[in-house]
């Protein structure tokens, strides 16, 4: 591993030094060539040959050109073993596993999250019932911003947009009667230090169930990219402070969990807050590149690390270009570890993920088109080799799903997995020539989006900088300008536009009334039962632990354990690294 | 008096805990470009939100919410901006994701508008010109 | 039953917030009431003393003022902030983004922030300021804060009005002093150097004293200090030596004699502007000046022979008749 050069130019110097055999005969492309010279002259216009590339604008998108069609001309240096290989081998193009889909199904893992964890484990129940194989649990506004539910920065939020969580007791509710130790589980701790607090309580839980850690499978997010970029918030950590927090989880989970996915690099949440496919896959792997240098230098093994480490990608409209970017993705995160880190174990080759239908691409008006919508997403994540796969639902632009929608969401993935025969062929779409080609410039693009951030120092700096607050802004202010001029078309909105009002008879998710003012209580009787002076005690010692730069797991845990509360813990990490705010950025 | 010198001004927050920034930031940007003087000021809660406004002279103040607070926290500004006597002068409105069925109830409130993820700048610079104009109708040659 | 302004003027000797900002609002929008405004609040300015912090964008000025601010609340005193931002030239619009840096001081009672962006009137942004202050001064703020960026010649005209002006510099790759606008040097009473964890702090500081000496003149010397705003380091000291030009203004005079001076050039800025007015409405519509114009046009004479044509033929004098108002053909 060569700390002075960027990844770019590692991988440009291996890509130089191997071998090249060409699928395609020299003498065959030249004859080609001299065809489609002919079939130019011939068979269109002069006005068709000057516009045979065109840019899809699409919400989202990056300004790809496309051709008209795509031949062995566009894919001319094109290496079958080196380029494409074969599923389950390097370099891993078409799937990481030999079999995908045939071996194992994608896994359906809708989001559940909303009022109370009474409230939330009933409907994780239901969709297990119901033939959902993972479970994918969402946060409200206060545990995710890490308030109490009594705080009264809380007020008005409890329990909306996800699950109100507020201590150890709070996880036991949520997941009671669900199968913790058979089951995979995603926590969506957006943030190294809620993944701190929420964690070191789902173990905590599993503990008190008698669960050993050994047994667990699941993931949590752990990415400082969702803490101090994606997220409005009224007070930051500082980034080297979030990235420190982000690499202890990683050491701790990764050592004591090993069923555990240690970190998910969260493409899905910056994408959706205004950027290009390009953009999100760059800085998601500018980030795992960071981590895994920080953690080889705190004395662990790239391998060990990269063997637990997701990633959670945004599936929006342009349907061939998602596909071609999951391709891509898995390509050049074969190359960087194995020629940035020296990986020896395929394991840690493999860029596995998990993927979410994009909500910014479902639209209010009509919303029953966003049925339509979120099954191409969802069709182009299997095309594409995801592992696992949540479905927008329809009444996305109104509030969290209601039950009937999130069925339909679940539906929408069995229709595709039981009916359609699409996963009887593992990447179907490899050798096609627009596939291919497109997969070529897509990972060409995500290569030099990354060396953007390592030249600028890293993405700790770039953060600090401002530099990806302002390249979201740009971003949607150019989407923004193109959407209003109908060049990025929206059906029902721009074009095809919906009557006056549109909005047809659906049912909208209603919120219990009571979340609140239950959490409240509950707070009030934990704060009453438990013994306050081991908490304070275990809080100071947190407080130690962050001074003295220790890894603050396990000091999270052990508050846990004392029935801290989920805004008494994250109280500390702000009072001791201080609070930050990022730079002007509009 | 000279005419260029009336400048809307509007402050613009994102409500509460929302973590969602990217359509407030947009809209900041866009009635800029129109000529808004807008004082952005992030996350915010009602009484600090009023102060500001009350603070900086605006003429409009607007929040945004995606994740469901709108109701509880839209009612508290609206009274804070009574209590505080500017609601009567000052244009309120809101934008977001919000259910069909509390968009009256936003109204109720004393909003005096409310927007969906679709609207678009020209839309809503439209209509604060418009709820300005009426709403500061009543006042003296101040 | 709506205030007038001698309501609000009085309601805002009084203490009401709410009707000094209305008051502010009138004096940006440049209302016909504007003198009248000035003229009763004249006898209560004097008392606060103003600190004007500028420098170059990104430096760190909103956090600077933001910890100064508070160590103003904990020494008892009440503060009133004005942050002046460029609006866009095409579109006439801004985004006022400085005061979220002070969100602590939102909710206390004795902090006034007003964010205030350049309109296109005749005085620009340093007119409206300067009245502002005045009015703040009036309302009993005993500090009142001008943030600026360093970057046109509006910005470091509106440091005329502090009587401490705060020079805020970073080290960035490569910059020094050299590149930094002249005026901008000038101006400063006291050097900061912020985000002092940075590398090229200690270079640059030692630019900015080199300079610093060439300048210095006896009694006062420049300070050149290091500061990481966002960790609170560094500015105590800061405080402390406002504080310290602060006496030496006050003992030397020369507070005085500054505040007289603006005072002077407020009113030669207000004669000038008046005068100006008034040409350029005459020039518009004099007859002996269209011919001399049309003539310049078609390249018959150039601008001093007109020049010298329109004295001779008794310009100045018809001019100045217009001005005063009066028939006597004697000037």
């Amino acid at each position: 591993m060569d700390d002075d050069k960027t990844t770019k130019q590692i991988l440009d110097e291996q890509a130089t030094a191997q071998r090249c055999a060409s699928l395609y005969n020299p003498d065959f492309l030249k004859e080609l060539h001299n065809s489609f010279e002919k079939w130019q002259n011939t068979a269109i216009t002069e006005v068709e040959k000057a516009s045979l590339k065109t840019i899809p604008h699409s919400l989202l998108g990056t300004e790809i050109p496309r051709g008209l069609f795509y031949s062995p001309q566009d894919v001319s240096k094109i290496d079958y073993a080196k380029d494409i290989g074969f599923p389950g081998g390097e370099p891993y193009t078409r799937g990481i596993h030999p079999n995908m889909y045939r071996g194992r199904e994608f896994t359906m893992r809708q989001l559940s999250g909303f009022a109370g964890p009474e409230d939330t484990n009933e409907r994780i129940n239901f969709l297990l019932d119901h033939g959902a194989t993972g479970v994918n649990i969402i946060f409200d506004l206060p545990t995710i911003q890490e308030y109490d539910s009594d705080n009264r920065m809380a007020r008005g939020q409890v329990g909306k947009g996800g699950v109100a969580i507020d201590s150890v007791e709070d996880m036991e509710l949520l997941f009671k009667g669900v199968p913790i130790d058979k089951i995979s589980v995603s926590l969506v701790t957006h943030y190294p230090t809620n993944t701190a607090i929420l964690f070191a309580m789902y173990l905590v839980m599993a503990e008190r169930r008698g669960i050993a850690w050994e047994k667990l499978r699941g993931s949590v997010q752990n990415d400082m990219v969702v803490e101090e970029v994606v997220r409005g918030a009224p007070e930051y950590i500082p980034p080297p402070e979030c990235f420190r927090i982000q690499c202890d989880n990683i050491a701790f989970i990764r050592t004591n969990i090993p069923g555990w996915n240690c970190i998910t690099f969260n493409g899905y949440n910056l994408r959706e807050a205004g950027t290009s496919e390009v953009t999100e896959t760059a800085v998601a792997m500018a980030n795992a590149i960071e981590t895994i240098k920080e953690l080889v230098a705190r004395g662990y093994s790239a391998d060990w690390i990269a063997e637990r480490i997701t990633f959670f990608w945004d599936v929006a409209n342009d349907f061939f270009v998602e596909i071609a970017r999951l391709r891509a993705a898995r390509r050049l995160w074969y190359k960087i570890m194995k020629h940035r880190f020296g990986a020896k174990s395929s394991r840690a080759m493999l860029m596995r993920c998990h993927t979410q239908t994009s909500g910014l691409c479902l639209a209010r008006e009509e919303p029953l088109n966003n049925i339509v919508r979120a099954a191409y997403h969802a069709l182009a994540a299997v095309l594409g080799g995801a592992q696992s796969l949540h479905v927008d639902s329809y009444d996305e632009a109104y509030s969290v799903p209601t039950e009937a929608a999130s069925l339909l969401s679940l539906r929408t993935q069995q229709i595709i997995q039981e009916e359609s025969a699409v996963t009887e062929v593992v990447d179907p779409l490899g050798g096609s020539f627009y596939i291919e080609s497109l997969t070529d410039e897509i990972e060409r693009k995500i290569l030099d989006a990354v060396n953007e951030v390592e030249e600028m120092g890293g993405l700790v700096t770039a953060i600090e900088k401002g530099w990806l607050h302002r390249k979201i802004t740009d971003y949607t202010l150019r989407e923004n300008e193109l959407i209003e001029k109908a060049t990025i078309k929206i059906v029902g909105r721009n074009c095809y536009k919906a009557s006056a009002e549109d909005i047809p008879e659906i049912d909208i998710f209603e919120y219990a009334q009571d979340t609140e003012e239950k959490q409240r209580q509950k707070l009030k009787k934990l704060r009453a039962e438990r013994d306050n002076n081991i908490v304070v005690k275990r809080l100071a010692e947190l407080r130690e632990a962050c001074k003295q730069r220790q890894n603050i797991f396990p000091y999270c845990l052990e508050a846990a354990r004392a029935n801290a509360t989920e805004g008494e813990i994250a109280g500390i990490f702000r009072e001791s690294f201080g609070l930050w705010k990022p730079p002007n950025f509009w | 008096m000279p005419d260029t010198n009336i400048k809307m001004k509007m402050v613009i927050a994102t409500l509460g805990l929302e973590v969602h920034w990217r359509g407030a930031v947009t809209v900041a940007r866009l009635l800029r470009d129109c000529g808004v003087e807008v004082v952005f000021i992030g996350n915010a809660y009602p009484d600090e939100i009023i102060q500001v406004a009350m603070q900086e002279g605006a003429d409009i103040v607007g929040v945004s919410s995606l994740t469901g607070g709108h109701l509880i926290l839209g009612s508290e500004l609206m009274e804070v901006a009574s209590q505080k006597g500017i609601k009567d002068n000052v244009v309120f409105v809101i934008g977001g994701i919000f259910p069909p069925g509390d968009l009256p109830k936003l109204k109720e409130a004393g909003f005096d508008g409310t927007f969906g993820p679709e609207a678009n700048g020209e839309v809503i610079y439209t209509f604060i010109k418009k709820a300005v104009s009426l709403k500061q109708k009543e006042l003296p040659d101040i | 039953m709506k205030p007038t302004v001698s309501n609000l003027i009085d309601a805002m000797l009084k203490g009401d917030e709410l009707s000094l900002s209305k008051l502010v609002s009138l004096l940006e929008q440049e209302s016909e009431h504007a003198p009248e405004i000035i003229k009763a609040i004249y006898p209560h300015t004097g008392k606060s003393y103003r600190l004007g912090i500028t420098g170059m964008p990104g430096a760190g000025k909103s956090t600077m003022v933001d910890q100064l601010v508070s160590i103003i609340r904990q020494n008892g005193l009440s503060a009133g902030v004005i942050c002046a931002d460029p609006s866009s030239p095409f579109t006439g619009g801004a985004i006022l983004g400085d005061r979220i840096r002070m969100k602590r001081h939102f909710l206390d009672d004795r902090v006034f922030i007003r964010s205030m962006a350049a309109r296109n009137s005749p005085g620009g942004l340093p007119r409206t300021t300067s009245d502002v202050i005045k009015l703040l001064d009036a309302y009993g703020k005993d500090i009142i804060l001008i943030e600026t960026v360093g970057a046109g010649q509006s910005d470091l005209d509106i440091m005329k009005s502090a009587d401490t002006v705060v020079v805020v510099l970073v080290p960035e790759a490569g910059d020094t002093i050299q590149v930094i606008k002249a005026g901008l040097m000038e101006i400063a009473d006291i050097f900061v150097v912020n985000k002092a964890d940075h590398t090229g702090v200690e270079a640059m500081a030692e630019d900015i004293a080199s300079f610093t000496r060439r300048k210095n003149q006896a009694p006062y010397e420049i300070p050149v200090l290091t500061t990481i705003a966002t960790d609170n380091i560094g500015i105590d000291r800061l405080y402390e030596q406002i504080e310290k030009h602060r006496q030496f203004l006050l003992q030397s005079g020369q507070l005085n004699e500054r505040r007289q001076q603006q005072w002077r050039e407020e009113f030669e800025q207000l004669l000038e502007s008046k005068v100006m007015g008034s040409v350029k409405d005459f020039v518009e519509k004099d007859a002996a000046v269209l011919d001399y114009l049309s003539q310049i046009d078609r390249g018959t004479i150039d601008p001093h022979a007109a020049m010298e044509g329109l004295i001779n033929n008794r310009f100045m004098d018809a001019w100045l008749r217009k001005l005063s108002g009066s028939n006597n053909s004697n000037m």
